[in-house]
């Protein structure tokens, strides 16, 4: 059996083409007008799960970014802290081995040496109180503004705390970015301020036990030194874990834009071929209508 | 009757018959463009002889000429409970399919503003104020975040309740379609019945029915039955809706609001008996489901993703100490769990509780505060990533269940385009078969005139110019 066609069928079977002709070339419009071919999560649920993924890592690895940064400016600051520390103690030893082999000498030139020895100690304090955006960086997890104070009789005490200052810097993994002040400048009792109070008190009266001043002068400095070098080794970390980050970010930056981004060179491409179809289907509608038996009667 | 005037009585008939089968054409081409139109023929028979002998009336072997025996409605039942079924299916998809696309519309990820990328910088926020625990800005910044994260829920949550009582309100003016075409059924019915009693054929009452019925299935599924006397039942689920000339109706019950569906789905029932109506198909159908499972399952599992951002933070808050020294309290209100309702109760920023380390005591009694950020690291990198992970799959999953509907849409569409270009096939008006016609009862009937007109002269002769 042969199907009637009537004009009816004819009319909608051409209606509904092109009706899916338009609804194709409205998605394309839309790609290109957002710039996104994904612009609701059943565009392409696989596509919107990756997108959404690439995001938080996005955003969290910026932040280890932020937070490295910051890191970096703490042991920076303590850098510059411990190289001035260091300056200190060297210029100490060179005073003290100075006063040693002085000998019994002059209490003129150890008089001198004691002011400046005290004028030292004060410039020492002022290193062990360095701050960074108002935190004393050696003073640990305190809220105080110093770490260390200096009472009426001139003994300093420690008035931070020993908490370790932390920063995430990628995945699971946090750095510390402090010095402790005992790493610094030694416990309490021996640190280097005890130790000037000492040298201080043997100028005057003792000079016979300058020359133990003088290896407890070593050991301060040694430990500074090392200090120093830890320091370093967290900045070294820190850096490449930061260099790491930032690769990161740009590698899934680049891969959220090849999953949600359109290629604008195809899509243009589709819209212009989807065009010419939609102005084929057109065209063929308006000639098949036209035709009627009405035409040829007469 | 092979009598002369015998034959003006058979050019008579072919005549009548002719015209009669031009109007019936004429009525076509007049329909040619109406919804829902049956093309109608006339189907003619020839008119033999007397079948009964009797002494004055036999027959000689030659007929009596035509007549319409009727106008016949040229409509396939099957085709028509076809088109009925797969328009009920599609109307159900479509509407799936626009919950969804609104649904989707709603949350609009993935982006950079939708509720992922708010979690994201509160995230970042706990980071920030480690960073810098004394700095009241960091702080002041992260219950802004929250309070972001909490308004962006709040939205979302409010525009799944708009678009449940709008899809309420559009299933309760349907329910009254519904009804209301019902009654119209019911009164074409004893119209119909009465038209062919009378021995008319109501061919133009049964094709409103038709059209009626086929809108009644696309709002809800029904089955139809046509009965001997003209008249066409309509069931639905095996229930009559129109028997004969009585119509019952339809009443929608159940929940008022989204947050009652649980305790009370939305249900169709009759009005009469209150027995459920079982709906699956058709506009109804489609929103039924919406209405009792689709927006309230995208509803529950937002409520529970602010449920657990709740309680991961106040959880870990409360693990912590604040810039005061003392112990973190509620970052979140714990009584206020559900996507709706989820406010930020903190205000003073000091009181977030950044620092895992407790505050000492000082030499002169002072509490001392530790500026450790442990408690604010550990809500930056853990807390609060099972929340947004399970909001991702929800996403995820809503896109699958969207684009799903839409292939099934769209494979469905094709099938009703199928099914009316067959139904269009059978009962359409075909202009140019029209035409045709037109012109074979045209020429028919100029051939039975010439009959006349030649009986006219055959009888003439007879009557006036034999033995003149």
């Amino acid at each position: 059996m042969t199907m009637r066609v009537t004009q009816n069928a004819v009319t909608s079977l051409m209606l509904a083409g092109l009706q899916g002709n338009q609804s194709r070339l409205s998605t394309l419009e839309q790609q290109l007008s957002s710039g996104k071919q994904i612009n609701k999560p059943s565009d392409d649920p696989v596509g919107t799960d990756q997108a959404m993924r690439f995001r938080t890592d996005i955003s969290r690895n910026t932040q280890y970014q932020r937070n490295a940064q910051d890191g970096l400016s703490w042991l920076g600051t303590a850098d510059n802290a411990l190289q001035s520390g260091v300056s200190i103690l060297q210029r100490l030893q060179t005073l003290t081995t100075q006063a040693a082999n002085t000998g019994s000498g002059n209490s003129t030139s150890r008089a001198a040496i004691a002011t400046e020895v005290a004028s030292l100690k004060q410039q020492m304090m002022s290193v062990a109180n360095t701050t960074y955006l108002g935190r004393p960086i050696f003073g640990g997890t305190t809220p105080n503004d110093t770490a260390y104070i200096q009472d009426a009789n001139g003994v300093v005490s420690y008035q931070g705390d020993s908490g370790a200052v932390m920063r995430t810097v990628a995945d699971n993994t946090q750095v510390q970015v402090n010095i402790s002040n005992t790493a610094a400048f030694g416990a309490a009792g021996s640190d280097v301020f005890s130790m000037f109070d000492q040298i201080g008190s043997d100028l005057q009266s003792n000079q016979g036990n300058l020359s133990n001043d003088l290896s407890s002068i070593s050991d301060a400095l040694g430990r500074m030194t090392s200090a120093q070098a830890t320091e370093g080794a967290a900045y070294n970390r820190i850096t490449a874990l930061n260099t790491s980050s930032t690769n990161l970010v740009t590698n899934l930056t680049s891969n959220l834009s090849s999953v949600e981004d359109v290629d604008t060179a195809k899509a243009i491409t589709d819209f212009t071929m989807q065009q010419a179809s939609y102005q084929a289907s057109l065209s063929a509608m308006s000639q098949v209508l036209q035709l009627s038996l009405t035409a040829f009667l007469k | 009757m092979g009598t002369e005037l015998g034959s003006l009585s058979t050019a008579l008939s072919a005549l009548q018959s002719e015209r009669k089968a031009l109007e019936v054409t004429g009525q076509n081409i007049a329909n040619a463009n109406t919804a829902g139109y049956t093309r109608q023929r006339a189907n003619m028979q020839a008119v033999g002889g007397s079948v009964q002998p009797a002494m004055y009336s036999k027959s000689d072997g030659i007929g009596n000429g035509v007549t319409v025996v009727d106008v016949q409605r040229l409509q396939d039942a099957f085709l028509e409970q076809r088109a009925n079924t797969e328009n009920g299916a599609l109307s159900s998809l479509n509407v799936s399919q626009q919950t969804y696309s609104d649904i989707e519309n709603s949350f609009g990820e993935p982006g950079a503003t939708g509720i992922q990328n708010l979690l994201s910088t509160f995230a970042n926020g706990w980071d920030d104020v480690a960073n810098n625990p004394k700095d009241p800005g960091a702080r002041t910044a992260l219950i802004g975040d929250a309070q972001s994260v909490a308004s962006a829920l709040n939205t979302s949550s409010s525009a799944l309740n708009a678009q449940w009582a709008s899809s309420k309100q559009t299933l309760n003016s349907e329910v009254g379609q519904i009804n209301d075409a019902a009654t119209n059924i019911a009164a074409l019915n004893k119209a119909i019945v009465a038209a062919a009693n009378a021995g008319n054929s109501p061919n133009d009452l049964m094709d409103q029915r038709d059209s009626l019925i086929r809108s009644v299935a696309s709002m809800i599924g029904v089955t139809t039955k046509p009965q001997a006397d003209g008249s066409t039942d309509v069931l639905i689920g095996g229930s009559s809706l129109v028997s004969g000339s009585l119509a019952r109706q339809l009443t929608v019950g159940g929940a008022s609001a989204l947050d009652q569906v649980a305790a009370t789905p939305v249900s169709l029932s009759w009005a009469d008996s209150g027995t459920a109506v079982n709906a699956t198909t058709g506009d109804v159908g489609g929103y039924l489901t919406s209405l009792n499972s689709t927006i309230p399952s995208y509803s529950d599992q937002l409520d529970a993703i602010a449920s657990s951002l709740v309680t991961a933070v106040n959880a870990q808050q409360a693990l912590g100490y604040d810039l005061n020294g003392a112990a973190g309290g509620n970052f979140f209100d714990p009584t206020k769990t559900t996507a709706a309702n989820i406010a930020v109760t903190i205000s003073d920023p000091n009181t977030v509780a950044a620092s895992a380390v407790g505050p000492t005591v000082d030499a002169n009694g002072n509490t001392v505060p530790s500026l450790d950020g442990a408690n604010a690291q550990l809500i930056a990198s853990t807390s609060l990533k099972p929340t947004s992970d399970t909001y991702r799959q929800m996403i995820v999953q809503l896109g699958s269940a969207s684009q799903s509907v839409q292939q099934k849409t769209s494979t469905q569409q094709a099938v009703v385009q199928q099914v009316q270009t067959s139904r269009d096939s059978a009962a359409g008006v075909d202009l140019d078969e029209e035409q045709t016609n037109l012109i074979s009862y045209q020429q028919a009937y100029n051939a039975a005139a010439q009959y006349v007109t030649v009986i006219n002269s055959v009888l003439d002769t007879l009557i006036n110019r034999m033995l003149a």
